[in-house]
């Protein structure tokens, strides 16, 4: 273990050095060489690459593809001649301020596809772009409409050849990798990639995704803002056509594929493979030619990453390293992982305790059609502040959907939501776990691009902007974490992703998970499902515990001896409507219920329930 | 042979086939750099060009004209002793590329001289590179007035105007008739395009202040795709004279449209759409009779080389020049006259010299203000019998018949 520590120690300040070996070539270069042909490579490299990781906080961590980056550029740019055309600012003052707009502008398209995702996205994004381009080309008084609007050339001596200009974009460079980097080591990081893998679940276990998406959309376009306001400036004419260019965001987004979606150096080495192969084609192959052989070059480039390297450069080379270091590492968890079985969990906080007296969750007459049918009509039931609330009925009688009335994946048409007698119908699904909801799905939904023990410190507890930026997972929060686990009998597996660990497993990380909301009403649904008669033991005895710090629990089951031996009260649902309330006991001899369920009373297991 | 093992074997396959790719490129690239030979004996002249992309038709042309001017300047003996050979690239229509193209031009290739490019899009940052670098920099296009409006000292277009000077000679031609024939109503449309819409807007402010009402104008989008709409709302107001900026294929676009509607003004102006030779055939017929338009260069222009640069071009390139032709060969005479005058490639004395200087040109004589602008005015074309003829000014006109008013049109 602490070999191993002290490897990654190593490897860590071998990358810091050549880093900083990388940085300092870079910022030596321009003073070493005269050669404006390569400063300028260099210059378009570093823009590539802005726009590449600006792109990638959205793209890549969050999963949400954008064709229209080149918006932030224009906006960056317009801003920028505009100040330094007819008010007279310094022309970096205006790049900075360009970012501002960018910025501005991100949030307020955020805002705009708060409801969108995937293809419509792409679609809004894209529109987005044109839209802006349209106001740009039409807007003249302004923006000089199709003629242009002229930019002033740089005022300083000729001897410092494009230094500014080189040193400002190296420096928006570098800042836009830190931020990446801060991001990805961030709450808001760890966020973006549960959303990415799956947004609902995210917003199930508090993530305000609205809130993380647009953070991730404004701080990336504010760098490409900035870079948008220099680029102007040093092409020294801005056209809509020219800025607004959808060729300029599709090769952003070309660059961080190449590199490597969603990691940090990926979308830099892109832009650093790309502009300069671009620039090789056009001025070394071909000469009149040249833009057939780009053609091809970028065509060539494009096949080859799709078919062979569809994660990007990084990822495929890093999983071809990495592949025989992570067998070993398995073998030595799954060792390790038979002992610890007990189940004393201590998860609950002060809300589990406090939530002691009267009812946990209260719901009355809610009712959701989906056409014709009714899924869920008129529904009351109770679950007692404390108690384990079973709820069983037939397949297709409701009680998913039931679940998703209850924790705002689905509106109801009408009724009402109460948690620890606070109305929560009308609240966010985030506010809902905020408040103290929690709920395990029937098929187990994790985070795959987090590891084990991220998956558990992931849910949010309470929206606040400070604790966006607080580091992916405090030592203190891990050490908790490893306990839960640990109690699970899942500690060996911490630190490798959920989609090495078997269904069951699965199903423990997902409830470890939740329990980081601190719940007042754990909804479960079918947690014994399809897993080893151990694994259920070991189930059966995590709920008793929990029960026994006063967390609620409503439990959706098949298997009626579990049911039958944690749960206080039952509810029977049969076409949407709950039929009866009681014990298994109870139930068993009630005629609809059996009949409704089963349609005949031996398959009750009564033999097994008083065991 | 399991998945793996194929993948492997594809991989391999695509990835020698690359390879190749990348030898015969260089293969051919080593064959492209002897033809345009950066040897000493010769003096090389840098140029980027969009050779591919969104206007690559037109810049073949361009490119053709710079060859014919080279290899006019080499058979009378070349510049300074030397042999003239052009170090031409491609910037694909990209801002970005024509940026990195001077600069290799000038901090790679180390060329002497330079010549410009195409659009004022691409000379606008181009022409910034060259001015920073302290090059001579003679553009064969490029007449949106706001690229001379950054105290550039090394920047000259090789054309008789701006287009802020297109209007002037149809203007003259409209004021010096008599009051009773001049149209009492005009409509105005425009592609939203720099060489167009400033021109057409300078066309209405002159006519207004001559008393002719406007009763239409409309700018549209260059992807405009049907004019249907844009010329039965122009019918509608029954305009007597119809200004067009036509860029391209918008101008044939619309009279097509005004010859359904059979809608015939008395004048029809269009600003470059009828100066390409394929124009008459596509509005069919003798359609064409009677439109006037503004060109910067004339085959039949009486200018000193003229004659010769049409024959020579239409021999060595099998098809007869145009204007774009005629531009770059003369923004090469121009560049040639300057070193001939000073004797040495220091390039300010060359700028300076061109300040103060006329040049004879196929375009005429072109002399230049202290931003590069050249003070001439374009000509005034209509054509007539499909042949278009060059109207005004007197010493340059090909027919003294004028057309007038435009003959209705033939269905």
């Amino acid at each position: 273990m602490k070999r191993a520590l002290l490897r990654g120690s190593a490897k860590r300040s071998s990358r810091l050095l050549a880093l900083l070996i990388g940085v300092l070539a870079l910022a030596a270069y321009p003073v070493l060489s005269d050669n404006l042909y390569v400063q300028n490579m260099l210059i378009l490299t570093f823009i590539l690459a802005i726009g590449a990781s600006g792109w990638n906080i959205m793209g890549g961590y969050a999963g949400y593809i954008s064709l229209g980056s080149s918006l932030f550029t224009g906006l960056g740019a317009y801003t920028a001649g505009i100040l330094v055309a007819d008010f007279g600012v310094p022309p970096f003052i205006g790049c900075l301020v360009g970012g501002v707009t960018a910025g501005v502008a991100a949030a307020l398209l955020s805002l705009v596809t708060r409801r969108t995702r995937g293809m419509y996205f792409v679609i809004v994004t894209f529109a987005a772009l044109q839209l802006f381009g349209l106001i740009a080309r039409n807007w003249k008084s302004v923006t000089g409409g199709s003629s242009g609007l002229a930019m002033p050339l740089p005022m300083w001596n000729i001897a410092y050849q494009d230094w500014p200009f080189y040193y400002s974009l190296l420096v928006v460079l570098l800042a836009a990798i830190a931020v990446s980097v801060l991001i990805r080591r961030s709450k808001l990081g760890t966020g973006l990639f549960a959303i990415k893998d799956d947004e609902d679940k995210a917003s199930g276990i508090g993530i305000n995704a609205a809130a993380y998406k647009m953070i991730a959309f404004v701080l990336g376009s504010i760098f490409i803002g900035v870079a948008g306001g220099i680029y102007a400036y040093y092409i020294s004419f801005i056209t809509p056509a020219g800025m607004f260019d959808i060729v300029a965001s599709v090769l952003m987004v070309l660059a961080a594929l190449l590199g490597g979606r969603g990691t940090i150096w990926g979308p830099v080495l892109g832009a650093f493979i790309i502009e300069p192969l671009s620039e090789l084609t056009t001025t070394s192959f071909g000469g009149p030619n040249a833009g057939s052989f780009r053609l091809l070059f970028f065509a060539g480039i494009l096949v080859l990453v799709v078919l062979f390297l569809p994660k990007g450069l990084i990822p495929s080379i890093s999983e071809a390293l990495h592949n025989t270091a992570r067998m070993g590492a398995l073998r030595i968890a799954r060792g390790s992982s038979s002992s610890g079985a007990s189940a004393r969990t201590q998860v609950a906080g002060e809300r589990g305790a406090s939530a002691m007296a009267g009812d946990a969750l209260k719901v009355s007459g809610l009712t959701k059609s989906f056409g014709g049918v009714k899924a869920v009509n008129d529904v009351s039931l109770r679950v007692g502040a404390g108690s384990v609330t079973g709820l069983i009925g037939p397949n297709g009688s409701g009680k998913t959907t039931l679940f998703n009335l209850i924790d705002g994946t689905v509106t109801p048409k009408a009724g009402t939501v109460a948690l620890a007698g606070t109305s929560i119908e009308r609240a966010s699904r985030a506010r809902r776990a905020h408040a103290g909801l929690a709920r395990t799905y029937q098929l187990p939904r994790l985070f795959d691009s987090l590891s084990v023990i991220e998956n558990v410190v992931a849910p949010e507890r309470r929206f606040s902007l400070t604790r966006l930026f607080l580091p992916r997972m405090s030592g203190d929060e891990r050490d908790q974490a490893l306990d839960v686990l640990a109690q699970f009998g899942l500690a060996g597996f911490a630190d490798i992703s959920p989609s090495d660990l078997s269904y069951g497993q699965r199903k423990l990380v997902e409830l470890a998970q939740i329990l980081s909301l601190d719940p007042v009403l754990v909804m479960l649904d079918e947690p014994a499902a399809g897993i080893s008669p151990a694994l259920t033991e070991r189930l059966t005895a995590i709920i008793r515990n929990l029960n026994g710090q006063g967390i609620a629990i409503l439990l959706v089951e098949h298997d009626l001896a579990f049911i039958a031996e944690l749960c206080d009260n039952v509810f029977v649902m049969a076409d949407g409507e709950v039929v009866a309330e009681g014990t298994v006991a109870e139930l068993t001899g009630n005629a609809v219920v059996v009949d409704a369920y089963l349609g005949e009373p031996a398959a009750l297991g009564i033999g097994k329930v008083k065991s | 042979m399991n998945i793996r093992q194929r993948r492997r074997l594809l991989f391999a396959a695509a990835l020698s086939s690359a390879v190749l790719l990348a030898a015969s490129a260089c293969s051919t690239s080593a064959g492209s750099a002897s033809s345009s030979a950066n040897a000493s004996d010769s003096l090389v002249v840098g140029m980027s060009l969009p050779l591919s992309g969104a206007v690559a038709d037109v810049a073949k042309a361009g490119y053709q004209g710079y060859q014919q001017w080279a290899a006019d300047v080499n058979a009378s003996g070349g510049l300074l002793g030397k042999q003239v050979s052009l170090d031409v690239l491609d910037d694909g229509f990209d801002e970005n590329a024509v940026v990195a193209n001077y600069n290799k031009l000038i901090s790679q290739d180390k060329v002497p001289l330079l010549l410009g490019t195409f659009s004022s899009l691409l000379n606008a940052p181009a022409s910034a590179v060259a001015e920073r670098q302290n090059m001579l920099y003679v553009e064969p296009s490029g007449g949106n007035s706001d690229l001379f409006t950054r105290g550039f000292t090394k920047l000259f277009l090789a054309q008789p105007a701006t287009t802020d000077a297109l209007p002037d000679r149809f203007v003259q031609y409209i004021t010096a008739l008599p009051a009773s024939e001049r149209p009492m109503t005009a409509a105005y449309v425009t592609q939203d395009d720099p060489s167009a819409a400033p021109a057409v807007d300078i066309f209405r402010q002159k006519f207004e202040a001559l008393g002719i009402r406007t009763v239409y104008n409309q700018t549209y989008s260059p992807t405009t795709a049907t004019f249907d709409p844009i010329a039965s709302a122009v019918a509608q107001s029954a305009p007597q004279m119809i200004i067009q900026g036509a860029v391209t294929d918008d101008g044939v676009q619309f009279v097509r449209s005004l010859e359904k509607l059979n809608y015939n003004p008395k004048f029809f102006f269009q600003t470059q759409a009828p100066a390409d030779p394929a124009f008459p055939a596509a509005v069919g017929g003798s359609n064409s009779d009677g439109i006037f338009t503004a060109v910067g260069w004339s085959p039949n222009a009486k200018y000193a080389g003229n004659a010769d640069f049409v024959t020579g071009y239409t021999q060595k390139f099998g098809e007869a020049p145009s204007e774009d032709a005629a531009n770059s060969y003369t923004a090469g005479q121009v560049l040639e006259a300057a070193v001939k005058a000073v004797g040495s490639l220091d390039q300010t004395a060359l700028a300076n010299w061109l300040h103060a200087n006329t040049v004879q040109t196929i375009v005429g004589p072109l002399k230049w203000d202290a931003t590069g602008v050249p003070d001439g005015t374009l000509l005034l074309g209509q054509l007539q019998g499909n042949v278009l003829q060059i109207t005004l000014p007197e010493e340059a006109a090909t027919t003294t018949t004028v057309i007038s008013p435009k003959p209705a049109w033939q269905q």
